[in-house]
């Protein structure tokens, strides 16, 4: 899978020949390029990105108050042309330090200890919970506690045994994130926790005593991950 | 002019030859492009340079020889930027208006030759370039 990333550098140069290295590795999709941090920030707020590659210093703040500012943890990758920074990387625990301009290889270099940590990340991540955003604030979910996940447009409703959270996100974003051996997609509009399931009827079935849509396209899988004996 | 051999096209080993064919996959158009925007920017900076020395507004000033000093480096030429960087120190420092023109007007001549070279290469390539293939 591609790693998703946005380039916030205000050196047009520095950006275009990142943009061509992402290109060239068939590794990185670039979603946006920004030259501030103020440009940034709302964008990365609103989207979960796998990495920033991110400029320390620019007009308007330095690219450790972005990361102060943002609500998750995405791997960074500075790109200065200081080395100085490097204690500040340190800190920050930065997957990569590039001092501009770079090689394409040392580019590649780069996107190697990004797998590295990326794997080890996978190896030790509690898939027993999620956090999502709502009110500004993070709230984090048991997954246990999560009875179905109902799409709404542009936000998503998460029913729990006690409440019904809304937050900005969709039933195809929160696809890829979830935990896939719980949470299953049965229609374009529903992810449902397998363990809640209390009965099913031809194309429904239902949590709680509220009936969820099954769609023709999703039957057979939901059928197969049922254990019918 | 020392010459090394890329293709049927010599850059001139002023520049560091081997980072910018390998930025660019041997790419020259893209070559040529990147010392034009480069050049003209490092040019456009080092006019504000002096009206900022003026003002006494080092740490503007300071912020503007940032931005551009890797595009020496994306140009190949990795001594001027290292020479960006050392000026970057010095007016880290806050030095007296007076120091801070003298040093600007020490280094304006070798920065402009650094501008020169990258133009009269860009100039070459793109010449080059023109030249039906044969």
């Amino acid at each position: 899978m591609k790693t998703t990333a946005v380039i916030v550098e205000d050196l047009a140069v520095a950006a275009e020949v990142l943009q061509k290295y992402c290109v060239k590795s068939g590794r990185v999709t670039v979603l946006n390029t920004f030259s501030s941090i103020e440009e940034a920030l709302p964008f990365l707020c609103d989207q979960v990105v796998n990495l920033i590659f991110l400029d320390v210093e620019m007009p308007g703040g330095n690219g450790f108050e972005l990361l102060d500012k943002l609500p998750y943890s995405p791997e960074v990758i500075l790109t200065t042309s200081k080395t100085e920074y490097a204690y500040n990387a340190f800190e920050y625990n930065v997957t990569d330090f590039l001092k501009k301009p770079f090689t394409y290889q040392r580019f590649l270099d780069a996107l190697g200890k990004l797998r590295e940590v990326s794997e080890k990340k996978e190896e030790t991540e509690d898939l027993s919970h999620i956090y999502i955003k709502s009110d500004g604030k993070l709230i984090r979910l048991e997954n246990d506690d999560i009875l179905y996940i109902e799409s709404m447009g542009d936000y998503v409703k998460f029913i729990t045994n006690e409440k019904k959270i809304i937050t900005h996100n969709t039933i195809k974003n929160l696809t890829t994130k979830i935990n896939p051996s719980i949470f299953c997609k049965v229609h374009r509009s529903y992810i449902i926790n397998m363990n809640k399931i209390s009965d099913v009827r031809e194309n429904m079935l239902y949590i709680k005593g509220t009936m969820i849509p099954i769609s023709k396209a999703n039957r057979t899988m939901v059928m197969s991950r049922l254990k019918i004996i | 002019m020392q010459a090394t051999s890329t293709r049927a096209f010599q850059l001139n080993t002023a520049f560091d030859v081997s980072f910018l064919m390998e930025m660019h996959d041997s790419d020259l158009s893209a070559i040529s492009a990147i010392l034009v925007t480069s050049s003209q920017q490092i040019a456009e900076e080092l006019d504000r340079y002096m009206i900022l020395a003026q003002k006494g507004d080092c740490s503007e000033l300071k912020r503007r020889v940032h931005l551009v000093k890797p595009l020496w480096g994306y140009c190949g030429l990795p001594q001027m930027q290292m020479k960006y960087q050392l000026l970057e120190h010095f007016l880290e420092e806050n030095p007296p208006l007076e120091k801070m023109l003298y040093r600007l007007q020490q280094e304006h001549d070798q920065i402009q030759e650094g501008i020169n070279l990258i133009n009269q290469e860009a100039l070459r390539i793109h010449e080059y370039l023109k030249q039906p293939a044969s």
